[in-house]
């Protein structure tokens, strides 16, 4: 038998677990071997003191401190405590569940809406960017042209002094209703005249003498318009109308009249003797 | 009135059976609690638990285990959740490693000269151990209702309440042999 069995044997004979055999095979051991007596002494000695602990005592009596605790749970029975629940749980839940699932409708469609107010602002103030955009983008060219014009102010404001005085006269013939109309017709398309006005100036500039040959037998009926040259031939405008084209023609002629200014000035001149001798004639006539 | 007899009133309803038996258990539910915790308050707070516990669970009581092993078990359960409430997490195998300082002075007195010094090598023990002297020396429960109480298997009942002796054999005098020397 091993140190390991016989410490077994005390152990179990400790708790009585030995049969009579056992115990008497045990005893023969211990007598022998006197380690064995020493260790098996201490272990009945801890094992007695262990049947002799003290009887602990609780201070209060236990029972008696919880039984408020349950007399009042005996007193409040499953079936009360579940008729509480029936009357809160239920309808509590109910309406949280509605009022939930109302509020979270509301807040869908709220955000449906806003969404799209928001996308609809969005797309108008693209549009409004694109269409300004645009709308200054187009008159930056004109812009240009405009510019360039500015540089010729002190012609455009000499054509209408020149021919200011000279105005009256063709208000005395019997062409107003057509002014009245052509210049109607160029409020309604002023595009038509511009159009027309690139070959007029192509017919005024290269042939500088020709068109005014051509220009004076119609001025002639008139008989008093001394510069056939100013007025337009093609359209014997009004006198807006007129002084925008001039200034049109003006912007193109300009650069040529400041080269061509001095027989300009000779070929007025000569207009001038020639309609002074045809007056002169006349007078001698009458 | 006989325990089975209480037993089955109270089954049955009767509140007052109910409370008799309650109390002819009460001390053996608080000396349980008391050596296994260590201390009076907590004994009292479990005892209290238990005590509440076959209140409501009694009608699940069977009438194959001893009431006493039942009992036990409750007591066991408790204290089980007692510990990991305090996180006690000393394995009984870190415990078997410690090698005790035989030249600590202190634990000398405390085992020897102290009359409770058996309670305090008690509360040195591990819960496992401490919980099966319990079961065995204050409630004399059998190794097989020991393991029925605890749930464990009958021979690992028997190897923690030799080993727990041993410990207690060597606390109580191999620290005074040791310190003699």
């Amino acid at each position: 038998m091993t140190n390991e069995e016989i410490w077994e044997c005390m152990q179990r004979d400790l708790d009585g677990d030995l049969s009579v055999q056992e115990q008497q095979v045990l005893r023969n051991l211990i007598q022998k071997d006197a380690d064995l007596q020493l260790m098996y002494n201490r272990l009945k000695t801890v094992s007695q003191k262990l049947e002799q602990l003290p009887p602990v005592v609780p201070s209060i009596s236990i029972v008696d401190s919880i039984l408020p605790r349950l007399e009042s749970a005996a007193a409040k029975p499953a079936v009360v405590q579940s008729a509480v629940l029936e009357e809160s749980l239920p309808t509590l839940e109910v309406k949280r569940k509605s009022s939930s699932l109302a509020e979270s409708k509301k807040w869908k469609r709220v955000k449906v809406w806003l969404a799209g107010i928001g996308s609809t602002a969005v797309a108008a103030c693209l549009l409004v960017g694109v269409l300004f955009s645009g709308s200054e983008e187009k008159p930056l060219q004109p812009d240009a042209f405009q510019n360039g014009a500015d540089s010729t102010p002190p012609v455009v404001t000499k054509d209408p002094v020149v021919y200011g005085p000279e105005a009256p006269t063709p208000s005395t013939n019997p062409s107003p209703l057509n002014k009245k109309e052509e210049e109607k017709k160029s409020e309604k398309a002023p595009p038509k005249k511009q159009t027309h006005k690139p070959p007029a100036k192509t017919e005024y500039k290269p042939p500088a003498k020709p068109p005014a040959a051509n220009a004076t037998p119609p001025n002639k009926a008139p008989a008093n318009v001394p510069k056939p040259v100013v007025v337009t031939e093609d359209k014997p405008p009004s006198f807006p109308v007129g002084l925008e084209e001039k200034s049109d023609e003006d912007d193109n002629k300009s650069a040529r009249e400041k080269d061509d200014g001095d027989k300009d000035e000779e070929k007025d001149n000569k207009k001038d003797n020639k309609q002074e001798e045809r007056e002169s004639n006349k007078e001698n006539d009458d | 009135m006989q325990e089975a007899e209480l037993i089955r009133l109270a089954q049955t309803g009767d509140h007052d059976a109910l409370v008799e038996l309650l109390r002819s258990i009460e001390t053996s539910v608080y000396r349980s609690a008391y050596y296994i915790l260590g201390n009076e308050q907590d004994a009292l707070d479990a005892a209290q638990e238990v005590l509440i516990r076959i209140y409501r669970k009694l009608d699940t009581y069977q009438e194959k285990a001893k009431f006493s092993t039942w009992v036990q078990r409750i007591v066991s359960n408790v204290c089980m959740d007692k510990f990991r409430a305090k996180k006690e997490t000393v394995s009984i195998d870190e415990h078997e490693l410690i090698i005790p300082d035989r030249n600590n002075v202190e634990d000398e007195i405390l085992l020897t000269g102290l009359s409770n010094d058996i309670q305090e090598a008690i509360g040195k023990l591990p819960r496992q151990y401490r919980m099966v002297v319990v079961l065995r020396y204050l409630e004399d429960l059998s190794y097989q209702e020991i393991a029925e109480a605890l749930d464990l298997p009958l021979n690992t009942v028997k190897s923690y309440l030799f080993r727990a002796r041993q410990q207690l054999q060597e606390l109580l005098y191999d620290y005074q042999k040791g310190g003699i020397g």
